[in-house]
């Protein structure tokens, strides 16, 4: 451990001495950001213009030559992560954007050789008032606050009062979302996707319509594609559940519909490989080993391990409009759908339950999919361990399961203001969502996204609200 | 007749007559009402017309989409990109390397719109390719590093019939895989359906006594009136488990060893055999309702006259009914060969879910309506790739049991015995 | 030959034998028949009903020392108070309100339990500024003690159901199964229930075996059936009476009446991929009721379903109207004329009228066939999972037998038993139909 945080310490020491920024002696912090704004290569421009629209109280904070700050600055890559109406939203709300930029900024400056110091979550307390929690991940070499990276080299700029660490993700203080009444608001809401999302979906839709929503939410579990283009092109629902991230496409046709899509993290997956509970055999598969079954390049299990029955095996897929297929095509065969698709005798539907149905009671056949369905069929399914590693709530919030796979659902700011009900909905569905995770009985097995994800949801969800 | 007249639903005929005849006799029988007959006629007509125009509805429908699927070439994401970027000039490209391979005479689209189309002319090694610029009407322009590639599949009609693999994700074009599981299940059934069906035909018309047919024969005709869902549950919760009961015995001694030996590895959750089993039992009232009609319709001077030379019932019914009702009975079987090719529901729920070549019919097959009906299950893109598939097979499904008719209608012309 | 009279003889008893044999297997074919429609009939009931073990998401024994039966409707509240202070609200909405859900969130206390029970002073005062203790008061107040336990059971102890066995071996194995019962779920209760009841033909849709109902499909159907009738009746019973009445013989007649023979025997699913096409994707404008207004819905709805199906009992309808028309004798109509009556006269009050009971049994039997309809309408795009009972033509729609075959694709056992349910519903008015219309046959079908 040890030997790591000098070598750490010693590469980081290395690249900043090729500091990027080279600045002149008594430049404060705000010297430094509005320098590197107007540079040829411009870096802090949106954060620049972000400290020019906040209160006047960050701006004399960052050029107040006598302080001793640490900020961590976010690139405009960062910024350009946010949807465009979040950052307006932000430019436009003062006291929101005073408090996220002061949650940037440390009393005292801390330098990279300081924060190895530090332990593993320790907690930093901001200007803001709430604490950024530390990362350290000497293996990777990897520091993180909260969920931002550190760019490793980009830091240690110092200025005459304080230093500037480069981060590549905005930070997201905790955000209040404002309370719901649903029985304040009526009408409809539409929502279509994922089969893999639709639990989570149709459990908050039963439970809002219980907490008292007189209206009518359809759910339809149609797979992620069908779902987006209903969503983008049809312009017909208001919420599109999706277990893959939205495609340049589908983002297109939205805008086309005056439609900004946006996402929110409802929950992580650990995507579930599965066998029938008489399978006796098999308990630990590879990613390669899983390749190879749905490349058809193993047709029997005993060509995978010869102790296993020299038996066919039998291959259950969800079909090619769903965004589970989607993400394993990608994740375990690279991208090439060809594999899959001249498996010889694979069977494809895009209703998950019919995937259950092909496994229930046949030692040799086995599929994938959304780990609540495996949760829901416990008793006549067994779970695979990938690469020596069981899903569980563990090493999926972790991703160190190595299906592991964020839930999304999308919507558009456009809507939530035609539609007061779809945003109601969406608060609803953010606060109350991770009480309804987890593994317990009446639980949807999925895991709960973290708390920055969490927020950063909640500031997207505020923006598209507009209030 | 007066009887009759007196049963008729609600005045006597004689009243009504009178007094259509009083009305007409008011108005002085002039020509007026005519016009309102006019609009009326022709208003029918429309009624009646409304069947050509669901023929041409078909016809156009399954047409234009399939022709759109034959017509156009199908991109496939090759998952390469063009790893350094190239001018307008330039014939020589380099790819990333992964992803599908090209071949010789590929036709490859550049960028997510296609913007430009090429054509490899040779291929030096797997990410050198030499191509001609700017083909099938596109332009030759620059394409920065990274610009995604997508290999053009042309559907064929010659692809789309000869043997392979229907997978269009992936430009495999072959239906054969739909057509074979649509005809084994088609032949389970009729081996099921047939010797059942005339069977109860000729017990029914020949040997049943008039009060047994009376009741037999409705009760027979229920099984047509169930609609086929609930067949398709009860192929899924009983015949399925039944057949596995049967035939995965895990002891393999005797006869299941004998069957295990023949059939490979047992009876899947979901196969061929129990949808076809089952359609077998849906179309039994097609073939006995039918058969029995055509039979029972050969005059009884035939029956007689067999009788009178000494044969018995049995020879009676094979030697001389059964040729005389061939027709019949053929249009009868080509009737229930159409209901079971087009059969949806029991093999969507039975047969299982993938377009799988197989002669096992303990193996999961699909359909051609199957299919129809679970790419289309919900939703599907306007426009996609499975939407222009999911007509072409509907139009092939159509265009089969148009010629099953057209086959059915000709038997009845052709071997109709007209008895004066 | 016949002189050789041994050789007759035999040749005469194999014959005897062999028909003898036959007519057994003639004979067996029938008995085939009818035991496979038993088997079908025996499965779906044996599915149907049967033990099940309720387990209760929270014990009773925990949330009282007295058995809830015993409590008072204070004290039920105050358990409901305990766990769900925010639902009392919309219990007050659910079962007490005199207002409409829109102004329910403004409404004063007055407005919402006019004529109600409420202490005077809170009249003016809007429901939701009260405490939650306050709101109890008033849900109690104004229910009795079987409501409040109603509430109570079924949103906090919430019984589900965790297993289920079939009638069979409920019948035949009931110590068993009691004996299983006791291991597997020591706190469950163990219940003969039959999943085809009043309760479940009620409610609407939900996730949960235990509570989901029929409902919702019964109204898509009922929706769908009502506008495919009227429809098919008017267009099929206007087209049989064009062919028979007035068409003349000529080629395009001819054409119609061999086209309708052929689209006869199109596989449903093909009259599915043109309802898709033409009905939700074309006419979509129309079918979703945007040229009316109605916003939120596309062309998967109601209408298109109902237009779907129209087109598709047509030809059914036609030829037995047909039959019924061409059975009405040529008397009748030239009588007609023969007192000056104009064809459309004739038509309208001699011959419609005397085969009206043919035509309606067509009719009937063409409707049977469109309830018992799946794959067209899966085509078309049923939804997958409305909790929304359709209000409309311009509804999104689940239909009974789409619904039969969603459960029945659930991998959860207890589902299938749901299905059963929902089959033998849907059986018995199927067979009802068909009994109405064998009667109607047999009164009225008789030859002039």
């Amino acid at each position: 451990m040890k030997v790591r945080a000098i070598v750490l310490t010693l590469i980081i020491a290395l690249l900043a001495s090729f500091g990027v920024f080279a600045q002149e002696e008594g430049d404060t912090i705000a010297d430094i950001v509005v320098a590197s704004a107007t540079d040829d290569t411009p870096e802090f421009t949106i954060l620049l213009a972000a400290v020019q629209a906040a209160d006047p109280s960050v701006l004399e904070a960052l050029s107040n030559p006598d302080a001793d700050l640490t900020v961590f600055a976010p690139t405009d890559a960062a910024f350009a992560e946010m949807p465009g109406f979040v950052l307006d939203y932000l430019l436009a709300n003062p006291a929101l954007l005073t408090d996220m930029l002061l949650y940037h900024v440390v009393e005292g400056s801390v330098m990279s050789t300081d924060v190895l110091g530090l332990e593993d979550g320790a907690m930093i307390p901001t200007l803001q008032g709430s604490e950024l929690t530390l990362n350290l991940d000497l293996d990777n070499m990897s520091v993180k606050l909260d969920n931002a990276q550190v760019v490793l080299d980009m830091i240690d700029i110092e200025a005459s009062n304080g230093v500037i660490h480069v981060i590549d993700s905005v930070l997201v203080p905790p955000v209040e979302l404002p309370e719901v009444d649903p029985l304040a608001v009526t009408d409809n809401i539409v929502v279509a996707g994922s089969s893999t999302v639709f639990p989570v979906t149709s459990r908050m839709a039963d439970l809002f319509n219980q907490d008292g929503f007189a209206g009518t939410i359809t759910v339809d579990s149609v797979g992620t594609g069908a779902g987006f283009e209903r969503f983008c092109v049809n312009a017909e629902t208001d919420i599109s559940n999706a277990s893959r991230p939205i495609k340049q496409e589908e983002i297109d046709a939205c805008a086309q519909n005056g439609r900004t899509a946006f996402p929110l993290y409802v929950a992580i997956d650990a995507l579930a490989v599965v066998v029938d509970q008489s399978n006796d055999f098999a308990y630990d598969l590879t990613l390669e080993q899983l390749a190879a079954i749905y490349s058809g390049e193993v047709t029997a299990w005993n060509e995978i391990n010869p102790e296993w029955p020299a038996e066919t095996i039998r291959v259950s897929s969800p079909g090619s409009d769903s965004g589970t297929y989607d993400y394993f095509v990608e994740e375990v065969l690279d991208g090439d759908e060809a594999l899959i698709q001249s498996v010889p005798g694979i069977q494809f539907s895009e209703n998950d339950n019919v995937l259950v149905n092909n496994v229930v009671g046949d030692p040799y056949a086995i599929a994938y999919f959304g780990f609540a369905y495996y949760q829901e069929n416990q008793g006549s399914l067994r779970v695979l361990n990938i690469e020596g590693i069981e899903p569980n709530e563990e090493t999926g919030s972790t991703f160190t399961y190595p299906l592991s796979r964020p839930l999304f659902i999308y919507s558009a700011p456009e809507i939530i203001r035609e539609k007061p009900q779809v945003g109601a909905f969406l608060v609803y569905y953010l606060q109350n969502v991770e009480s309804q995770l987890g593994g317990g009985e009446g639980e949807i097995g999925y895991i709960p996204t973290n708390a920055f994800d969490a927020r950063r949801d909640a500031l997207y969800l505020l923006a598209a609200l507009g209030e | 007749m007066l009887e009759q007249a007196a049963s008729l639903p609600r005045k006597p005929l004689a009243d009504r007559l009178k007094r259509t005849a009083e009305k007409t006799t008011k108005q002085g029988l002039t020509k007026k009402t005519r016009l309102l007959d006019r609009i009326i006629g022709g208003f029918l007509f429309i009624c009646g017309f409304i069947s050509i125009l669901t023929t041409v509805g078909f016809i156009v429908v399954l047409g234009s989409e399939a022709l759109r699927f034959f017509a156009t070439t199908e991109w496939l994401n090759a998952n390469k990109n063009v790893a350094v970027a190239v001018d307008a000039e330039q014939t020589q490209l380099t790819l990333s390397s992964g992803g599908l391979k090209l071949q010789i005479g590929d036709i490859i689209g550049l960028g997510i719109n296609r913007e430009e189309v090429i054509e490899i002319i040779d291929i030096i090694d797997e990410q050198t390719i030499i191509v001609q610029r700017g083909v099938e009407g596109t332009q030759a322009i620059p394409h920065p590093a990274r610009t995604p590639i997508y290999i053009g599949k042309e559907v064929t009609l010659t692809k789309y019939l000869s043997s392979g693999q229907w997978a269009p994700q992936i430009g495999n074009f072959s239906v054969m895989p739909l057509i074979s599981a649509t005809l084994r299940v088609t032949l389970i059934a009729i081996l099921v359906a047939v010797p059942i069906g005339l069977g109860a035909a000729i017990y029914l018309s020949e040997y049943a006594s008039e009060k047994v047919r009376k009741i037999l024969k409705p009760v027979l005709e229920v099984l047509a009136g169930i609609p086929t869902v609930v067949y398709g549950y009860f192929a899924l919760t009983f015949v399925t488990p039944l057949l596995q009961s049967i035939f995965n015995d895990t002891s393999r001694s005797g006869l299941n060893g004998l069957l295990q030996s023949i059939f490979g590895s047992g009876v899947q959750n979901t196969n061929a055999a129990s949808a076809g089993l089952v359609v077998g039992i849906l179309i039994i009232p097609t073939i006995a309702s039918i058969s029995e009609d055509s039979i029972r319709a050969v005059p009884r001077a035939l029956r007689e006259a067999s009788y009178g030379l000494g044969a018995t019932r049995l020879e009676t019914t094979l030697r001389v009914l059964l040729p005389a009702a061939l027709s019949g009975i053929s249009a009868a079987i080509i009737l229930g060969i159409s209901r079971a090719v087009g059969e949806t529901m029991i093999v969507l729920i039975a047969a299982g879910a993938g377009p799988n070549l197989t002669a096992n019919n303990f193996e999961p097959s699909e359909t051609m309506a199957g299919h129809i009906a679970r790419i289309s299950t919900g939703d599907i893109s306007f426009g996609s790739i499975d939407y222009n598939s999911v007509f072409a097979i509907g139009l092939t499904l159509f265009l089969m049991t148009l010629l099953l008719n057209f086959i059915s209608t000709i038997i009845t012309r052709r071997f109709r015995e007209v008895y004066a | 030959m016949i002189n050789d009279d041994k050789s007759f003889k035999k040749r005469l008893a194999r014959r005897n034998m062999y028909g003898s044999i036959s007519a057994t297997f003639f004979f067996v074919a029938n008995l085939i028949g009818l035991l496979l429609i038993a088997a079908l009939f025996l499965h779906i009931i044996n599915q149907s009903m049967g033990y099940v073990v309720y387990v209760n998401r929270v014990e009773p024994e925990t949330l009282s020392e007295r058995p809830l039966e015993d409590l008072s409707e204070e004290e039920l509240g105050q358990l409901i108070l305990q766990n769900q202070p925010a639902r009392i609200r919309v219990y007050i909405r659910d079962y007490l309100s005199r207002v409409s859900n829109d102004e329910f969130a403004e409404a004063t206390v007055g407005a919402i339990l006019r004529g109600r029970e409420y202490p005077p002073e809170w009249g003016n005062i809007p429901l939701r500024d009260l405490e939650h203790e306050q709101q109890l008061e008033l849900l109690y107040r104004n229910m009795n003690q079987r409501q409040m336990l109603n509430l109570v059971v079924e949103n906090i102890v919430q019984p589900t159901a965790a297993k289920s066995w079939r009638l069979f071996e409920s019948l035949f194995h009931s110590d068993d199964i009691k004996q299983q019962a006791a291991e597997e779920f020591p706190n469950g209760d163990l219940k003969f229930h039959s999943w085809l009841n009043w309760d479940f033909l009620t409610r609407s849709v939900t996730s949960s075996a235990t509570t989901t109902g029929l409902k919702t499909a019964l109204l898509g159907s009922f929706w769908i059936i009502s506008i495919t009738a009227v429809t098919a009746l008017i267009l099929g019973v206007g087209a049989a009476i064009y062919l028979e009445e007035y068409a003349s013989d000529n080629w395009l007649n001819r054409a119609i009446e061999i086209n309708i023979r052929n689209l006869a025997a199109v596989p449903s699913v093909i009259y599915g991929m043109l309802g898709l096409a033409v009905f939700a994707r074309a006419l979509g404008e129309i079918t979703s009721g945007a040229v009316f207004g109605v916003t939120d819905s596309n062309g998967r709805t109601v209408l298109s379903a109902a237009l779907t199906l129209a087109i598709l009992i047509l030809p059914i309808l036609i030829v037995n109207a047909q039959e019924a028309l061409r059975a009405v004798p040529s008397s009748i109509r030239e009588g007609s004329y023969g007192m000056g009556a104009t064809r459309w006269q004739t038509v309208s009050r001699q011959v419609l009228p005397a085969a009206l009971p043919g035509i309606m049994t067509g009719v009937i039997l063409s409707m049977s066939r469109a309830i018992g309809e799946t794959a067209p309408l899966l085509v078309v795009g049923a939804s997958t999972f409305i909790g929304i009972d359709p209000n409309g033509p311009f509804s999104k729609f689940t239909v009974v037998p789409i619904q039969i075959y969603e459960w029945t694709n659930l991998p959860d056992q207890t589902f299938k038993s749901v299905a059963a349910a929902a089959i033998i519903a849907m059986l018995f008015v199927l067979l009802l139909l068909n009994a109405i219309a064998i009667i109607l046959r047999n009164r009225y079908s008789r030859s002039f």
